[in-house]
């Protein structure tokens, strides 16, 4: 009686087996496109002029032979890997971890003034900052680094020597709808005496007010204390010698 | 007999099979392998709860007394623009968001109805297709700023 079972076992024994490996296969071929979004858009569009552009290692490492300056503060490794003049603006690119592997992470924050560049004779906030290609992610799928393309306006009576590019800190970007007990429970433990009301996103209106400071403390100071609230931050600064 | 048996063993082999092909990242595959990303274009990106977590800032610019971004959604592969006042002389002021794109009605923007101030922002509707994107917005005391603003923007992306 065995003996005539075990032919249909067998055949269903093969044919679990071929599909087993026809999932093995779909989940193989598939695997590739678990890739970020910003991968996927950073295949589709050329997001920064050609030059520019840093999509893979290679061109990195390129670039980081003609250009290596580095600064490593708090655990967070900066390195400029290029500068150029485009027209009215002296450009530099800069690549930085990510600290705890957080995506939102970025240079500066709410004020431009946050990253300078010193020249011999002023002092110029960035303009503009650009992501330059895609983020960098370990074989685990973390972000790990971003690089970005940075624009400071400079006019024909700049003379580019003695320049200094000075980032002071790189923080989260805050949230379109900010958790507004959440902040203030940060500003109550750090017992500065402000308080804030936050939008809550009717008419497409989102951050905050500052409805309650110290007499004694002016208004810049307060906003500023305020903003960082909502935000995760690592003060630097990077200060990198250009030329 | 035996037809019974090769029977209970096809029914099991194909519950496994079926477990298996929905168990694979079924979310990740249907979300990039499908078009529905085009339906998040022309929602705003707290409401479809895309502005939820892993937002990052593709561009940054600072025209006089704000900041202008260009937001990306890594969760919803969605782009809009984001304007904020940061005069530092703590003035309140009128305010636009514009997002540009690539096809009809190539922008959306998003003035900001009454007077926003420091620290606030006003956000647009967010879009899934049709790059290039170009973000654009500013801050002053006509009211309301006529949109779309062309004039300051980012670059590309």
């Amino acid at each position: 009686m065995n003996h005539k079972k075990s032919p249909s076992i067998l055949v269903a024994l093969a044919s679990f087996t071929i599909i087993a490996a026809a999932i093995a296969a779909t989940v193989i071929y598939f695997q590739p496109r678990t890739v970020s979004a910003s991968s996927a858009r950073s295949e589709q569009s050329d997001p920064i002029s050609a030059s520019a552009k840093i999509t893979t290692p290679t061109s990195l490492s390129a670039l980081q032979t003609q250009y290596p300056v580095v600064q490593n503060v708090k655990g967070v490794k900066m390195e400029v890997i290029g500068t150029s003049n485009e027209g009215a603006y002296f450009t530099v690119d800069v690549c930085y971890d990510l600290p705890d592997n957080k995506v939102d992470f970025m240079l500066g924050g709410q004020y431009p003034d946050y990253i300078t560049l010193s020249t011999a004779n002023e002092t110029i906030p960035v303009y503009e900052i650009a992501k330059i290609g895609d983020f960098y992610k370990d074989s685990n799928g973390n972000y790990i680094k971003r690089c970005d393309h940075l624009r400071f306006p400079i006019s024909p009576d700049s003379k580019l020597e003695n320049v200094t590019l000075t980032i002071s800190r790189v923080a989260t970007t805050p949230a379109e709808i900010l958790d507004c007990a959440k902040g203030q429970k940060k500003l109550d433990e750090a017992k500065q005496g402000i308080k804030v009301k936050c939008s809550d996103g009717s008419d497409h209106i989102g951050g905050f007010q500052i409805i309650e400071k110290p007499k004694e403390m002016d208004d810049i100071t307060a906003d500023a204390i305020a903003a960082d609230a909502f935000i995760d931050i690592v003060e630097g600064p990077w200060v990198f010698k250009l030329k | 007999m035996k037809y019974k048996n090769y029977k209970v063993a096809l029914i099991l082999m194909l519950t496994i099979f079926l477990y298996a092909m929905t168990s694979f990242q079924a979310p990740k595959f249907v979300h990039w392998a499908s078009a529905s990303g085009s339906s998040w274009d022309g929602q705003f990106p707290d409401a479809s709860g895309c502005a939820v977590a892993s937002v990052t800032t593709e561009r940054i610019i600072y025209p006089a007394s704000s900041k202008v971004e260009m937001r990306h959604s890594i969760l919803c592969n969605t782009l809009w623009t984001r304007t904020t006042n940061t005069d530092s002389q703590n003035r309140s002021f009128y305010a636009n968001a514009t997002f540009k794109f690539n096809v009809s009605p190539s922008y959306y923007t998003i003035p900001s109805g009454g007077k926003i101030a420091k620290n606030q922002s006003v956000f647009s509707q967010q879009r899934y297709s049709s790059q290039p994107f170009k973000s654009c917005g500013l801050v002053n005391l006509i009211n309301p700023i006529p949109g779309p603003v062309n004039s300051p923007c980012t670059t590309n992306y």
